[in-house]
């Protein structure tokens, strides 16, 4: 499996949607890190509690995306996704994301 | 080719060294007054309270002269604050960018005096208005007392996270602190309206009638022991909230308006971007950011969050408690004030802890 933390391997400052606002976007994270592994159905540990804060602009690019770059089902992104974070409102959060991104 | 004389030689040096003095003096911050300079210029009396609260069509009928005068008549304009006795910290940062883009785009020039307040000179010392605007400031900055403490404003463009960060741990320092997760509200909140800003706030195919610095967004703090009261501020000059929802929500607006049924002016339609980002739309996958904006409220469950962009003013104060007013001018941008004030999530330190 693979371990992604974003706090460290990333940016402790995640912030912002798309790679035109910044290089530490969901986009850029997801583009850099999730995809790839996805693409070789590798499955991916996310660590997210090693950063500052998350708003949902980059949560929503880097998990939700996912769906829509790969045309998919949530359920193919959620059976191959685990994410690691003492807050559950913020794992709850994201799947939300990968779901609503479905419909 | 014909060569240079000794004379035309030494013209030309000293040409080159006087340009060259010319362009280290404009790097240099200046002094702000300048008596010969003054009787050239158009005098603009600072007013006595600066405050987009409690007097608000005053303050900016002084920031819209600010704009006309420099922006479109291409005068030069003297800033007179001797009679200015307050200001509110969110019209200190809307009167910081102001006169910066004023520099930036001056062909017109904009000098001011020093106020004769000394409370006041401090306030926009340490708000760093002389900083952000290339001028000398005379005052040292405040000894970070235990009573009250405003913060620099920090400017940029594009999403800067550590930028935030810095704020936040400027804000949150020896005297006071957030709670970890408090602390991610915080962070939560200021970078998706930094992100608004990259994304909506600038959209160039909304005209506008004024030269802008694109992207650029303003960010500042404050803390105050006495009234247990933290705020953090963020201001941008862009279209605005109710400019840019039609061309960001164009499918959604017309119901969302009629679902809380206050009409289309600017106030109502901050409260329908507030209320789209609460509900579903239809692409969910946007809108969401501006509810974040509120969730630092509802989790420090004490103080409120003030919106005001165009001519529209939204409040919230939690539990849902929402209010949406219309303003007789508009502020020319989006101002984000957050105000926390008596929460447990905030942790006053020495031992005068506020839970």
């Amino acid at each position: 499996m693979k371990v992604i933390d974003i706090g460290k391997d990333f940016s402790r400052y995640p912030v912002g949607r798309y790679v035109d606002d910044g290089p530490y976007t969901g986009q850029a994270f997801r583009q850099k890190f999730l995809e790839p592994a996805f693409e070789k159905h590798e499955p991916v540990k996310v660590v997210l509690d090693n950063t500052a804060g998350y708003g949902s602009s980059f949560l929503e690019e880097a998990f939700g995306g996912l769906v829509r770059k790969f045309h998919c089902s949530a359920a193919r992104i959620t059976d191959n996704l685990e994410l690691e974070t003492t807050d559950p409102s913020l794992r709850d959060e994201i799947l939300e994301y990968i779901r609503e991104a479905e419909e | 080719m014909k060569k240079l004389s000794a004379e035309q030689k030494a013209r030309l040096e000293r040409v080159r060294k006087e340009r060259e003095r010319h362009r280290r003096r404009a790097r240099e911050p200046r002094i702000m007054y300048r008596p010969g300079w003054m009787r050239r210029t158009n005098q603009l009396p600072v007013p006595e309270v600066l405050d987009l609260e409690g007097n608000y069509e005053i303050t900016m009928a002084f920031i819209d002269e600010i704009r006309v005068r420099t922006l479109k008549e291409r005068q030069n304009v003297f800033l007179d604050f001797s009679q200015t006795k307050s200001i509110d910290p969110g019209a200190g940062v809307v009167l910081t960018a102001e006169v910066q883009r004023a520099r930036t785009f001056g062909r017109s020039r904009i000098h001011g005096s020093y106020p004769k307040n000394r409370d006041i000179e401090q306030f926009l010392a340490d708000l760093g208005f002389y900083q952000q605007i290339g001028v000398v400031t005379r005052v040292p900055a405040a000894a970070e007392t235990d009573r009250a403490q405003l913060l620099a404003i920090k400017s940029g463009i594009k999403d800067q996270g550590a930028a935030i960060e810095s704020l936040r741990d400027m804000v949150f320092s020896d005297v006071v602190t957030l709670d970890d997760k408090a602390a991610k509200f915080v962070y939560r909140a200021l970078s998706e309206a930094m992100s608004n800003v990259s994304r909506h706030a600038y959209d160039p195919t909304l005209g506008r009638d004024l030269p802008v610095l694109a992207g650029r967004w303003w960010m500042a703090g404050r803390w105050d022991r006495s009234t247990k009261e933290i705020m953090a501020i963020f201001y941008d000059q862009g279209v605005g909230i109710p400019a840019s929802l039609p061309m960001t929500f164009p499918e959604v607006l017309k119901a969302v308006l009629a679902f809380i049924g206050m009409g289309d002016s600017d106030g109502p339609m901050i409260r329908a971007a507030m209320e789209i980002g609460r509900t579903r739309t239809g692409k969910e996958y946007r809108g969401k950011g501006l509810n974040d904006l509120r969730r630092v409220i509802d989790f420090a469950e004490a103080g409120s969050l003030r919106i005001t962009s165009g001519r529209g003013r939204y409040e919230y104060t939690g539990n849902d408690n929402e209010t949406a007013i219309d303003l007789p001018r508009s502020i020319g941008g989006t101002l984000i004030e957050w105000r926390i004030s008596g929460s447990e999530a905030v942790i006053w330190k020495d031992g005068d802890e506020s839970h």
